[in-house]
């Protein structure tokens, strides 16, 4: 696929490459575990170098690059299992489009320099795939908001410093037009984070709210006009999330392995590994294709859907041939391709599951009811 | 006809005592030497070699404890139990005293507590003895391996009929663990609400949980099936169990996956109401006692 990028992509593809040459391994875009200080560290490094506001305009302090710089960055890291691009680029956005100049000076500088790290705290108990229906409570006196409500399943949330908070400031029942956004300090009194380990062997958070008061000029955008920012924010992410180098690598290591196996030879394991290849490049077109339309400024949401289905099943698929070569190898805890195995039974759930996203497609590909 | 596919009043008894035994014990609970000498006393390691239809009982037993993902060497000790003489050796293990290790070379389930060692090797089982340093590992579930290397005798002349209940067992626990994920899938999808339905009215819901129970039917009508003729030939060329097993498990590890997928993300959690189950599919999927299936006879 490197004929796709033109020189200057190329050249920019060979910085990134030279700069993740100490980022190797890191794992952290599998599970952070206790690898957060490393990861830290990267987005600062990553940081330094401009990269974290490469698509921001110039006014705001970026580098004004097109959306393909940011693909050839965040599948480099993820080829390298460096990390998944932070929360903080979606802040990011949010905030180049709807915040304010006093907004702009408070939180561009440190989101681009990396120092600010954020969770999305989005999803409730009650409210997973029907984000619309949350109940956190964000009400105004004065000039301070006081928050009430349970959050769950946010990544990173007892590591970062800061939660990019969705709670409803509208009427209950309001769904999307009742929805307001606001940073949240993580280290706010009334606020208790607490983990949720996962089966990988890392963990999500819980976010309780009591009484947490947070002050008005932490609200970015309009009260009850999160649920368009959101989309808006999202659309400037699509051609990030999901790229193609994580199953590339995927691919590597299984091949790596499996060439050392006695199974290596065997004519079925031969035609799925090749299954599995013709796959990873399928997924990396679809990966192109949602950069492409963000290139073009065209609307990328149904092709990032398909692209997050696509991509995340694959993901599954060749953890799952792996398993199975691995035979008993595979069982012993800590071994990488447990690893792979466990870490992707999540990817078809996070960032939306695979039959939201096939119910995007259906609707809006092929005008189904 | 024969109804092979459904267990009779005996075997569902059977099935009902283990369940009855077992059920202070949490889903998944790790290993413990207390319940595996509850199991031991209801007479679980002598199903093999005793009464009539032992491939049976053995189905009517497993298929409970797959339902509780019940912990330890299970199918390992039915090897065992088919290939140990009679004598106090074998006795000790039937009381649930000591335990025999079944292995397939690098790999020794529960070694360090075990007498003696049996490896298999393809469609063998030969008595085996650990050499060299050996290393403790732990595995998907939980269970205490031994990572080593082994000397092998010659192999035992009645290997073939104990991997033929090996097979019997283990792809009886894995239906009764897919079973147990689908219902509680099933039981999400009808209660889950979200845009405020169940989540089950979705097709892309139900239609996954459909098609797994489908699967497991099959794989259980090819179980009890091949265990009836198990029972009646009193010998098996390994064909009919080796399709019951590998049947079992790819029905019980489409149900994990499915399961999972219905519970969204509660469904990854460590303590969650699934992982207890399906890293124990996953670990009896990969138990070495598979056939190569081209090469089974039809
Ligand atoms: C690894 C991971 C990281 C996460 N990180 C974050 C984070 O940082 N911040 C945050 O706020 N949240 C996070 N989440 C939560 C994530 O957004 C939710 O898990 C997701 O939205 C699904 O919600 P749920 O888990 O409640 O599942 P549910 O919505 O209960 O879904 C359960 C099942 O029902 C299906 N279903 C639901 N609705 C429909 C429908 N309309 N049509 C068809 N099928 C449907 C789903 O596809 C799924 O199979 C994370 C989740 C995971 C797994």
């Amino acid at each position: 696929m490197r004929s796709l990028f033109d020189a200057e992509e190329r050249a920019f593809q060979d910085e990134v490459r030279e700069f993740l040459e100490d980022w190797q391994d890191l794992d952290a875009y599998l599970s952070h575990g206790d690898r957060w200080e490393r990861v830290a560290a990267l987005f600062r490094a990553i940081g330094a170098r401009g990269w974290l506001s490469m698509s921001w305009p110039k006014a705001a302090g970026g580098l004004g690059r097109g959306p393909t710089f940011e693909y050839i960055l965040w599948d480099e890291v993820a080829y390298a299992r460096a990390a998944r691009n932070p929360i903080s680029s979606i802040v990011a956005r949010t905030l180049v489009r709807a915040g304010s100049d006093a907004q702009h000076e408070a939180w561009l500088p440190p989101i681009r320099s990396g120092e600010a790290t954020f969770a999305l705290a989005y999803s409730e108990p009650e409210a997973g795939s029907d984000l619309a229906s949350l109940r956190t409570r964000a009400e105004r006196r004065g000039d301070i908001y006081t928050v009430d409500g349970e959050k769950c399943w946010q990544s990173y949330a007892g590591h970062v410093d800061h939660l990019w908070l969705l709670a409803r400031t509208g009427e209950p029942g309001s769904r999307g037009a009742g929805l307001s956004l606001f940073i949240v300090d993580t280290g706010t009194p009334g606020l208790t984070i607490s983990p949720l380990p996962t089966l990988e062997g890392d963990a999500l958070y819980e976010c309780r709210f009591e009484a947490v008061e947070v002050p008005a000029d932490r609200r970015v955008g309009p009260e009850d006009g999160a649920w368009g920012l959101m989309a808006d924010a999202l659309s400037d992410e699509r051609h990030i999330q999901f790229p193609a180098g994580r199953l590339k690598r995927d691919l590597v290591e299984v091949g790596d392995w499996l060439a050392a196996s006695p199974r290596a030879n065997d004519a079925i394991v031969q035609h799925e590994f090749e299954r599995l290849q013709v796959g990873v490049l399928e997924a990396e077109v679809l990966a192109l294709k949602v950069v492409e339309l963000a290139q073009q400024g065209r609307d990328a949401a149904i092709a990032a859907a398909a692209n997050k289905v696509f991509h995340t099943e694959r993901c599954q698929e060749i953890a799952r041939a792996a398993f199975e070569w691995g035979g008993p190898e595979s069982l012993v805890a800590g071994s990488r391709i447990q690893l792979l195995w466990l870490q992707s039974l999540w990817e078809t759930i996070g960032g939306g599951t695979s039959e939201v996203m096939r119910g995007l497609v259906a609707r809006h590909a092929l005008q189904l009811p | 006809m024969i109804t092979a596919q459904s267990l009779d009043a005996d075997e569902r008894a059977l099935a009902d005592v283990i369940a009855t035994a077992c059920s202070e014990r949490p889903v998944g609970a790790p290993f413990d030497l207390a319940a595996w000498q509850v199991l031991a006393r209801l007479g679980v390691f002598s199903l093999g070699s005793d009464g009539p239809s032992p491939a049976r009982g053995l189905v009517a037993v497993f298929e409970a404890l797959g339902e509780m993902a019940h912990a330890g060497p299970l199918v390992e000790t039915v090897i065992a139990m088919a290939v140990l003489e009679v004598g106090p050796e074998r006795a000790a293990i039937e009381r649930g005293e000591t335990f025999a290790c079944v292995g397939a070379a690098p790999f020794w389930p529960f070694a360090t507590k075990a007498q003696r060692c049996f490896a298999i090797a393809g469609e063998a089982i030969h008595p085996a003895h650990l050499t060299g340093a050996a290393v403790p590992v732990t595995t998907l579930a939980g269970d205490p391996w031994l990572r080593s290397a082994a000397d092998l005798e010659a192999p035992l002349a009645n290997g073939g009929r104990a991997l033929a209940l090996g097979r019997v067992a283990a792809a009886a626990a894995l239906v009764g663990a897919g079973r147990v994920l689908i219902e509680r899938a099933a039981e999400r999808a009808r209660t889950r609400q979200q845009f405020g339905r169940p989540i089950g009215v979705h097709q892309s819901v139900s239609h996954p949980l459909a098609d797994c129970t489908i699967r497991l039917s099959a794989s259980e009508g090819l179980l009890r099936t091949a265990a009836f003729e198990l029972d009646a030939q009193s010998e098996d060329d390994g064909a009919r169990t080796g399709m019951a097993f590998a049947s079992a498990r790819t029905s019980a590890l489409m149900a994990a996956y499915q399961a999972h997928q219905t519970f969204g993300a509660l469904g990854i959690t460590l303590e969650g109401p699934l992982f207890a189950i399906s890293r124990r599919v996953r670990q009896w999927a990969s138990l070495p006692i598979g056939l190569p299936l081209l090469e089974a006879r039809r």
